[in-house]
């Protein structure tokens, strides 16, 4: 966790706050990979906020808000964030990162959900990639217009509304060659509607990679057993408690920050078993794999065997 | 050629306990105290036998241009490493080399060892990793997270064990590490390579590891191996004079690139005959205690299980006691 002074604030467009953090002790921020993630402590929550840049040598970091419902962290940032003002934020993290493998990238965003494709627009420019972008706002309320203006590659398709929005997603994932990436970013809802799209169309999963910005409102699900490596002990998880939290009462601390499913510190091996996935850290490939999960909020669908002591 | 790597700088990998696979990775860049001295104070070596192994390091990738061969979508991963590594190299090595970066795209490096003066851009430089390999000792190695594993998609090494990085190129994390005994069903793989996903830009962590070796090459590769006497041949040489047995050291570190997230991995071997090892009490001591009681199919990996015998022997009559 480190320190954060905010440096600059402006608006982003309607409901949008673009914030510049600089590490507070006056060190250079740690450089990051495109599409990553920083979790920020504000207003007693820990959310993570999309940054803005390639990551490349930062001077410092920015990232966009959206005004969130009130008490929530994004709420607070708005209210209370002003050029001085200091925040506590883990380092950046890597989840949405462009493959290097990919013949060419299809970046898909909704609303605020622009905010990392920023990032990897400016990395295809400087490593020359070939990219493809389609974005929707609603009416009047485009974010980031005017970095979305100088980023633009060739084929750039933006459109007003969730219906046109859907078509021109459904229309780019129809004709990409072969060897395509797709990212798609923004609410619940259009990550689904990617998803369906993807589906339909026949995409491998492993190219497909959806970042979310919400995160999900997650119900207190069933209870399971968890089975302690090899030393044969046994933990029951009630429902309404997280793994996390019953490996604290048996004992066994992992490390942690966000406790919702977005910072990936609390991550665990898993040897066997089914896992519900409930976090926004792991990748399908990884989800395909189920030898890890994120304790704080994923869950086990059967009993499952731990790799902890 | 045999650049041999003196006690006070040997990088001992042993502590008094005998020895199993573990996942034994550390933060970088902490000085360790040894029985016989020191290492690990730096990533990149750069001691008195660096020009020498520079100039071995060119001599082999002059002659076996493949031991310098990458996939062709690492061109930006790569880019990303010999920024890196000339970073650092320079950070470490201020007297040996300067690197200009303030242009991310650009690199101007000097280096009064080699007598390079290099002005490389992103898109004008064709193998970008071989670049860097000609003005640091370590073997570099990119892996790239590809089809849902980390695969081995770029190498630039003239010095590895008894193993060829070319006939690895692209190979997952998991087959690459198919011939350790002991390792699969352990879960280590799996979890290394979890680790490995996980590490994040601006972290550097290292690992030591050791084999055996009778010769003092450091290009113990299997594409060099038709060079080398036969096997008994060898076996005869370290049972006349087991002190001519070489402990082999790897002084392995890893990163997470910063512009592409492709986790760069460097070798830094170290070489010094038994006869030059067992001149620090401490060391004898862990070394006949770990050669001992390996099991065997951790000693035939380990490169010593047909000569163990009159090695221990050997350590034997070398005890003070």
């Amino acid at each position: 966790m480190t320190t954060y002074r905010v440096a600059g604030r402006r608006s982003g467009g309607p409901g949008v706050l673009e914030l510049t953090l600089v590490p507070d002790d006056g060190a250079q921020p740690a450089p990051y990979v495109p599409g990553s993630h920083l979790p920020v402590r504000a207003g007693g929550v820990v959310n993570a906020y999309s940054l803005l840049d390639d990551g490349c040598r930062p001077s410092a970091y920015r990232i966009g808000v959206r005004r969130g419902c009130p008490g929530g962290g994004s709420a607070w940032l708005h209210d209370n964030a002003r050029t001085g003002t200091t925040l506590v934020a883990g380092p950046p993290r890597s989840a949405f990162a462009p493959v290097l493998s990919a013949r060419s990238h299809l970046l898909l965003g909704a609303g605020i959900g622009v905010t990392p494709l920023l990032s990897h627009l400016r990395a295809a420019r400087r490593w020359g990639r070939q990219v493809e972008l389609v974005v929707g706002s609603g009416a009047g309320r485009d974010v980031f217009a005017s970095e979305l203006d100088d980023l633009a590659p060739p084929r750039t398709t933006r459109v007003v509304g969730r219906a046109a929005l859907r078509a021109a997603v459904r229309e780019a994932l129809s004709r990409q060659p072969i060897g395509t990436h797709a990212y798609a970013c923004g609410p619940d809802g259009f990550a689904a509607e990617v998803r369906s799209a993807a589906a339909d169309l026949a995409w491998p999963a492993g190219r497909l990679h959806i970042e979310h910005f919400d995160a999900p409102q997650l119900d207190a699900g069933d209870p399971f057993t968890a089975e302690l490596g090899d030393t044969g002990r046994e933990l029951h998880v009630p429902a309404g408690t997280s793994l996390l939290h019953a490996l604290d009462a048996a004992g066994v601390r992992l490390d942690r920050m966000c406790e919702r499913g977005v910072c990936g510190r609390c991550e665990v091996g898993v040897r066997s078993g089914d896992i519900r996935h409930r976090d926004l850290v792991l990748g399908p490939a990884d989800r395909a794999r189920g030898d890890v999960m994120l304790a704080c909020v994923s869950r086990g669908s059967t009993t499952l065997r731990l790799e902890v002591p | 050629m045999s650049a041999e790597t003196p006690p006070h700088r040997f990088a001992w990998p042993f502590d008094g306990q005998p020895y199993r696979f573990f996942t034994n990775v550390e933060p970088a860049g902490a000085e360790v105290r040894t029985a016989g001295g020191s290492w690990g104070a730096t990533v990149f070596q750069a001691d008195e036998a660096y020009p020498e192994v520079i100039a071995e390091r060119r001599e082999i990738l002059r002659r076996r241009p493949r031991a310098a061969a990458a996939l062709p979508h690492m061109h930006a991963a790569e880019w990303d490493a010999l920024t890196w590594v000339f970073e650092r190299f320079a950070a470490e090595h201020p007297r040996v080399a300067t690197a200009d970066l303030t242009d991310p795209s650009r690199v101007r490096w000097r280096n009064t060892v080699t007598g390079s003066e290099l002005d490389l851009t992103q898109d004008g430089t064709a193998h970008p990793l071989a670049v860097a390999a000609h003005e640091v000792a370590e073997d570099l190695f990119l892996l790239d997270l590809r089809d849902g594993a980390l695969r081995l998609d770029a190498v630039a090494a003239t010095f590895v064990a008894s193993w060829s990085s070319t006939f690895s190129l692209g190979m997952s994390f998991s087959d690459l590490h198919g011939p350790i005994p002991r390792l699969h069903g352990s879960g280590m793989v799996a979890r290394t390579e979890r680790f490995l996903r996980a590490l994040q830009p601006g972290e550097v962590v290292r690992r030591l590891n050791w084999s055996m070796q009778p010769t003092g090459d450091l290009d113990a590769s299997v594409d060099a191996r038709h060079t080398w006497p036969g096997e008994d041949d060898l076996r005869r040489r370290v049972v006349a004079d087991p002190g001519t047995l070489r402990l082999r050291i790897e002084i392995q570190h890893l990163t997470a690139l910063p512009a592409t997230g492709a986790i760069l991995f460097t070798i830094a071997t170290q070489l010094t005959p038994l006869a030059r090892l067992v001149t620090v009490p401490e060391w004898r001591d862990q070394l006949e205690l770990v050669l001992s009681e390996l099991p065997e199919d951790m000693a035939a990996y380990k490169s010593f299980a047909d000569v163990r015998e009159p090695v221990l022997a050997y350590l034997s009559s070398r005890s003070a006691s």
